[in-house]
């Protein structure tokens, strides 16, 4: 009886991308992974639009390389590698040119959204007063649920700089929202 | 970093040693300073939580991403995936537009060719008895319907009245005109018939002249327009509303709300056929994704096909309008798909006619193991040509 798609792993769906079943496997591998690149893309790119874009070029460069690869092991980190150098490439994109880059950390965009209740605003844009590092370390650990050898792996760093990336953003956030949490603990 | 402060680091990553936990909760007891540390560090891990659930690709841009690469969407093709039509679905989402189109091809063409056939031809009736055929050769006698037969079965009626007739003006006329009978039919309206060859044992010439034939009264043929078996093309549009409720805004032009159908008439009052459509549904449907009930909703455009009855009843009064009910099983990519549509027809003259109507429909469709259904009411309007 023939398997349904979400019973294969990851490295078996990749492997259908080559194959005459490309368009579900490809459908397959987006419902997985999607929200592990969006929440990458949008909480350390901390832009809206930038995030939509760097989000649309991971999958199709994930889907490109499906004709180069044909085994991969890990492929939510591989999606997640490409992520995150696509988001570097933007960072730096951002930093050459000053006043795209003021916007980028200044923009309230993500915190206007009605439905998203204050607190959240408020990790958000915490998460854009942090350095790179430990943004996206936080991001991978927190928001996408690596583990720190897994965190390691992909930042190319020690597992032990990893926990100590992930300890300080946690440290920093609190520091920043302390007088809100403050707040929030009095209600 | 302090002792303590490392170890509310390792309790928020479950990795807190056993030997530490009783050091951290005793220091925790009587260190306010702390235990604001830990409220504050759970409450950040708690809101980030949160936000991650609502951090979710919108359906807009999962369909820019898809539709660019010339796929499906996502979600859909995983609803559709696991969707219980199984291979009937997936057989109508590839073989569907390609077999319609060849049934249609073929009808279009069918009707062409009748069509062609009967307008480049006069109504030629060979009426064969057992002895030889007299006169001028003519094609072979070609019985290609009900209707031709509806009307020679008539013909032959009429034709031993008037071969009767003429035996009985021959005996009256054999004195004056001994060699040569001219005779001459009627002319009626319709059908025509523009020359009829009888075969008789006398010898029969044909004759331009009008002669009155002396003839007893000669039944009048009942010769009715017979409609079936005939080919209807189909083309409506739909305007309907969802009854499930989304926030997700349809995106989808007025020309994609269309669908096309191939009727065929079994009698003047019913008809089967396959209608091909696409239309949006509102879904809006749960799934767990990294451990967590997200909420979808989305209104994606889907091509639909299914098999088709429709029964109309008699005209109301003697307008050219006629109700008509019809339903429709089928399925799309998502899921079984179950079609009522009622409204009236409006065929003024020729093969052309207008349709108007109320319709529902429900689709139904699975994700992640769960059943749930959409459901959309309101109108439709089209025309449709009959062949």
């Amino acid at each position: 009886m023939r398997r349904h798609l979400t019973e294969y792993t990851d490295t078996e769906v990749y492997a259908m991308l080559r194959t005459g079943q490309r368009e579900e496997a490809f459908g397959e591998l987006y419902s997985r992974l999607s929200s592990n690149v969006f929440s990458y893309c949008m909480r350390v790119l901390g832009n809206r639009d930038k995030a939509y874009d760097v989000f649309q070029e991971t999958f199709m460069r994930l889907y490109q390389s499906a004709e180069r690869i044909e085994h991969l092991e890990n492929v939510r980190a591989y999606a997640l590698t490409i992520c995150r150098n696509l988001c570097l490439n933007e960072k730096k994109r951002a930093q050459s040119q000053l006043v795209e880059f003021d916007e980028t950390m200044y923009n309230p965009g993500m915190s206007r959204e009605a439905d998203r209740s204050e607190m959240m605003n408020l990790i958000a844009m915490a998460l854009e007063l942090l350095p790179h590092d430990m943004r996206e370390a936080f991001v991978l650990r927190e928001y996408d649920g690596l583990s720190y050898n897994e965190v390691g792996a992909l930042l190319n760093i020690k597992v032990e700089t990893a926990k100590v990336r992930v300890f300080r953003a946690r440290q920093r956030i609190r520091e920043i929202l302390e007088p809100y949490l403050n707040e929030f603990s009095k209600e | 970093m302090s002792t303590h402060t490392e170890w509310i680091n390792n309790l928020l990553d479950g990795d807190l040693e056993a030997m530490h936990e009783s050091s951290l909760f005793g220091e925790l007891a009587v260190n306010s300073d702390l235990r604001a540390e830990l409220k504050q560090q759970l409450a950040i891990r708690s809101a980030v939580q949160n936000d991650r659930v609502g951090l979710v690709p919108p359906i807009a841009l999962t369909n820019t991403l898809f539709s660019g690469m010339g796929f499906a969407a996502p979600l859909a093709g995983a609803a559709a995936g696991a969707a219980g039509g199984g291979l009937l679905i997936q057989w109508l989402t590839r073989m569907g537009l390609p077999l319609l189109t060849s049934i249609a091809a073929a009808g279009i063409s069918y009707g062409v060719y009748s069509s062609a056939d009967n307008s480049n031809k006069p109504a030629t009736v060979v009426l064969q008895n057992n002895t030889s055929v007299a006169g001028n050769a003519t094609p072979e006698p070609r019985v290609t319907s009900a209707s031709d037969q509806t009307l020679i079965n008539n013909l032959r009626k009429e034709n031993t009245t008037l071969r009767a007739s003429l035996r009985a003006t021959l005996r009256a006329q054999e004195t004056s005109q001994p060699e040569e009978i001219t005779s001459v039919v009627e002319s009626r309206q319709e059908p025509t018939v523009d020359r009829i060859e009888l075969t008789n044992s006398q010898n029969l010439t044909y004759s331009n002249e009008p002669r009155m034939l002396q003839a007893t009264a000669i039944t009048p043929i009942n010769i009715r327009t017979v409609q079936y078996p005939s080919f209807l093309v189909q083309l409506r549009g739909i305007s309907g509303t969802s009854v499930t409720n989304v926030n997700v805004p349809v995106q989808t032009s007025w020309y994609d709300n269309m669908s096309i159908g191939l009727l065929y008439q079994l009698s003047d009052r019913n008809a089967v056929g396959l209608e091909f459509g696409t239309e949006s549904y509102a879904m809006s449907f749960e799934g767990q994704q990294n451990g967590q009930t997200i909420q979808y909703e989305q209104q994606p455009l889907s091509a639909w096909a299914g098999v088709t009855y429709r029964h109309t009843l008699p005209t109301i009064g003697k307008t050219a309008f006629a109700p008509f009910g019809q339903a429709l099983l089928g399925g799309t990519k998502f899921g079984p798909l179950g079609r009522l549509t009622a409204g009236v027809t409006y065929a003024p003259s020729g093969p052309l006619s207008f349709i108007f109507g109320l319709e529902g429909s429900t689709m139904a469709y699975q994700f992640q193991n769960s059943w749930y259904a959409t459901s959309k009411i309101g109108f439709t309007y089209g025309l449709a040509v009959r062949f």
